[in-house]
């Protein structure tokens, strides 16, 4: 059975969710102006709270479309993706998807894009903790022993493709510098995003080192990529790509301690 | 029932605020962090959360409990307030007299409720559950509203003073919200305040508003208003010395500005307290 309760919170919900007044018979005469107004802060209050959520988490996307287009696309998305989850944290985490599909941006892909990117840098930023393999340990390491051993890609990496010049748009944008023109890539760009220290990143990779880091992330061992590398491209070179890629890894804090 | 010791004057933590915090050692005696801000996996914030508890003590405050919603209580959310409680060793926990959502939407905001003997029973048992649940008493925050509802059966306060009573929970009395709603319904404060319990408040927050048309907003988004200094002067008249704390969300200032505010609350309190002693 319905309670008083659960019908007065449903009711106010739709209300909200809908931008309907039909809640009104609900509430009492107010002391000041309409109950029109009144509940209207609560109305307000929820497009625009979840609105901020959204413009926090993807700072580049509205700087890029600008404030009208963010504000029209975030009321879509709104309509789209009823907040499920107490925390706001995870709110705008489907913007990405949504955008797929998001008719006014049909011939922008690199918005979608960014969108992408910045959501996978949001997600790195408090990703789960983990030690990263320092030069250290790869030092102190035995070395027949190091060249079996899998290698791990730490947690907070994602990886993304894009075929347009995304990573340049946001560059840009990050340093508050007038964007380059979208345009179409010749080839597909494979891209890392990980946290390092405190800070996301995100880096640009070539075929070999996409494919090598691919292999990591199916916890390969480094002899395993040397031997893989070697089957790409020149053979008598492939223990030092990848010693190098290792290299670069490492300090980045690519590669977890497991 | 003894009330935990004061904590004396504090501040919300802000991110914004993390390195100064760090690099100066403010002169501030406790934070309150939101629960949910550090309800994530890893990463920089709860790295900042840990070093801020290792040098100052902490409440955490919470936004989305719901507990007057008619969803069930949410085990998850439950489940990791607990689990941040046991990294931080909170001084207390505490969240709002309010729902959040209801059909597993959260709308992300603090709904009042109507002030009935079915909302009075609801909210206790739940308040019960969780407090058995998190095995601590917790505090339970007045919001500030811009609606009334037809079917209330009574006033906001002999509701929180009930509650309380009934829950055998702590309350976090906000000087903002119960001056915001004041206005907005007309109701005395000073009758708010004089119903409100002694022996059960743990806790103020002072916090700034807006003005709308005919409405104030708790916004969280500018200084303390000067109604707002002279309500907590008669609170502290009424319930003594209470750890109290400037809440500031939006248009955040310089860490300086609210140290300044925030002195300005412990010499309103020296000043009651010193005539008091004399």
């Amino acid at each position: 059975m319905t309670t008083n309760l659960e019908k007065i919170q449903s009711d106010l919900a739709l209300s909200v969710v809908t931008n309907s007044m039909a809640f009104a018979p609900h509430i009492a005469t107010p002391a000041h102006g309409k109950k029109s107004e009144a509940f209207g802060i609560y109305k307000h209050g929820y497009v625009l709270r979840l609105t901020d959520f959204l413009a926090n988490d993807y700072k580049a996307l509205r700087t890029y479309i600008g404030e009208k287009n963010f504000s029209q696309m975030a009321k879509k998305y709104i309509e789209a993706y009823p907040s499920e989850n107490p925390n706001a944290r995870w709110y705008s985490k489907h913007l990405p998807d949504f955008l797929k599909s998001y008719v006014a941006f049909e011939f922008n892909p690199e918005k979608q894009e960014l969108a992408a990117l910045e959501l996978a840098l949001n997600d790195a930023f408090d990703s789960v903790d983990c030690n990263a393999i320092t030069l250290q340990n790869l030092a102190e390491a035995e070395q027949s022993k190091f060249l079996k051993t899998p290698l791990h890609i730490h947690p907070s990496s994602r990886r993304l493709k894009f075929q347009n010049n995304t990573t340049s748009i946001w560059s840009a944008l990050k340093c508050e510098a007038e964007p380059p023109k979208p345009h179409a890539l010749d080839q597909m760009q494979e891209i890392v995003v990980w946290r390092q220290g405190t800070s996301s990143r995100f880096r640009l990779l070539g075929d070999e080192e996409a494919m090598a880091l691919n292999a990591v992330a199916d916890h390969a061992t480094f002899s395993q990529i040397c031997e893989l590398i070697a089957f790409m491209d020149g053979a008598e070179t492939a223990s030092l790509r990848a010693a190098s890629y290792l290299k670069g890894w490492v300090e980045a804090e690519l590669l977890a301690v497991v | 029932m003894t009330k935990p010791t004061p904590l004396g004057f504090g501040l919300g933590l802000r991110a914004q605020h993390y390195a100064e915090i760090l690099n100066s050692n403010p002169a501030i005696d406790w934070f309150e962090v939101i629960s949910e801000n550090y309800m994530v996996p890893g990463g920089q914030p709860l790295r900042m959360l840990d070093a801020i508890c290792e040098r100052y003590p902490v409440v955490m405050h919470g936004v989305s409990l719901s507990i007057a919603g008619t969803n069930p209580l949410d085990r998850d959310y439950l489940a990791q307030l607990k689990s941040l409680a046991k990294r931080v060793k909170p001084k207390w926990i505490s969240d709002h007299l309010c729902w959040t959502g209801v059909h597993g939407m959260n709308l992300h905001d603090l709904f009042p409720i109507p002030y009935t003997e079915e909302a009075l029973q609801h909210v206790v048992s739940r308040i019960a559950k969780v407090q058995d649940f998190l095995g601590t008493r917790i505090a339970i925050e007045n919001v500030s509203s811009y609606i009334t509802y037809e079917s209330s059966e009574m006033e906001e306060w002999d509701f929180v003073a009930e509650v309380a009573k009934r829950a055998d929970c702590w309350l976090l009395l906000d000087i903002n919200n119960v001056f915001v709603s004041g206005f907005n319904h007309n109701f005395s404060t000073h009758a708010f305040i004089d119903a409100i319990p002694v022996d059960r408040v743990v806790q103020f927050h002072l916090a700034g508003h807006s003005e709308g048309k005919h409405h104030l907003i708790d916004t969280h988004d500018q200084a303390v208003s000067e109604e707002v200094w002279q309500l907590y002067e008669r609170a502290l008249q009424k319930f003594g010395p209470i750890t109290t704390m400037i809440e500031r969300d939006d248009n955040i200032p310089p860490l300086s500005d609210l140290v300044a505010e925030l002195n300005r609350a412990r010499s309103i309190s020296a000043s009651i307290f010193s005539k008091v002693a004399a």
